[in-house]
């Protein structure tokens, strides 16, 4: 039950937060935006590529089922091509659709990519670097 | 954005163009949170030769200023750019007519209305246009529900809303 709470707290608190984001004016948006594909574009050059799925140890800390749901987002990922921008954006919350009884383990799941949209500053993509790790 | 759009207002003063405006995921993030998109969709009307629309005059101006295509977009500026017809539907062309007009970083440009921009995924019905649907509910205070009803009852919309508000 707590952690049923929690998740509907975080779940709560990055709605907000995609609300503030929408309120921003419109060449803030864009400059996030740009970001964003830049990320994109290293990442199809081969500059930054996926890591493996977490470890088990650490998806364990998130709920019976939620050992799940790293894979899934990793195996709908692998299958459509969704590129690393997407994965980090709040849309790849909504496109990543599981079984309603996994909703609340994704939306954790899912916060870690919501995360980084928070502000667009240097320290908001070296925040998805333990995600991600680079060639060099 | 801002090179990408002045450059733009400048084909449309040296007849290259006619009005034009924003759409597609640009348009979007005007009125929802940013989200990851890789080029700026700008709906124009073509000149036509029989069945065909021409892009010619646009490839044309483009390339002799120097800028230089990139698969089906040119890039100008920071942006690929997507010149896309607006003829077809008539959805379409009803969002292009009546695009509202704003300023980019102190140049005019037009941006299809929220209304015309959920209709048209409404109509499309993929995935992430259904998912962005519901983000303009949660994030865009300016949607006019009674306009955006006229709009989905004239183009024939109103079922695939329906089947769309009830996922």
């Amino acid at each position: 039950m707590t952690r049923n709470l929690e998740f509907e707290e975080i779940f709560a608190r990055k709605e907000a937060q995609r609300k503030e984001l929408a309120k921003l004016p419109f060449e803030e948006k864009l400059k996030i935006v740009m970001r964003l594909r830049e990320l994109g574009n290293a990442k199809r050059t081969g500059k930054i590529k996926f890591k493996k799925p977490l470890p088990t140890r650490r998806r364990k800390s998130l709920g019976p089922s939620a050992t799940m749901v790293p894979s899934l987002l990793a195996l709908r990922i692998s299958r459509l091509g969704i590129e690393q921008q997407k994965l980090s954006s709040p849309e790849s919350g909504l496109t990543v659709v599981v079984a309603p009884t996994l909703t609340s383990q994704l939306s954790v799941a899912t916060d870690r990519w919501m995360n980084h949209l928070k502000a667009p500053t240097s320290s908001l993509w070296l925040s998805i670097r333990p995600n991600y790790e680079s060639d060099s | 954005m801002e090179e990408t759009l002045k450059v733009i207002n400048q084909m449309q003063a040296d007849g290259v163009i006619g009005k034009y405006a924003i759409g597609g995921a640009i348009a979007a993030i005007q009125y929802v949170e940013p989200f990851a998109t890789q080029d700026l969709d700008i709906f124009v009307m073509l000149p036509s030769e029989g069945p065909f629309l021409i892009l010619d005059p646009i490839y044309s101006y483009l390339t002799a200023k120097g800028y230089s295509t990139i698969g089906d977009a040119i890039q100008i500026g920071d942006w690929p750019v997507q010149f896309l017809p607006a003829h077809h539907p008539p959805l379409l062309v009803e969002a292009w007519e009546e695009a509202n007009e704003i300023t980019y970083a102190s140049v005019p440009t037009r941006v299809f209305t929220p209304e015309h921009l959920i209709a048209i995924m409404v109509q499309t019905g993929r995935h992430k246009d259904i998912a962005r649907v519901r983000m303009f509910f949660d994030q865009c205070n300016s949607i006019d529900d009674e306009r955006l009803m006229e709009i989905l009852q004239k183009h024939d919309l109103l079922d695939k809303w329906r089947s769309i508000i009830r996922q």
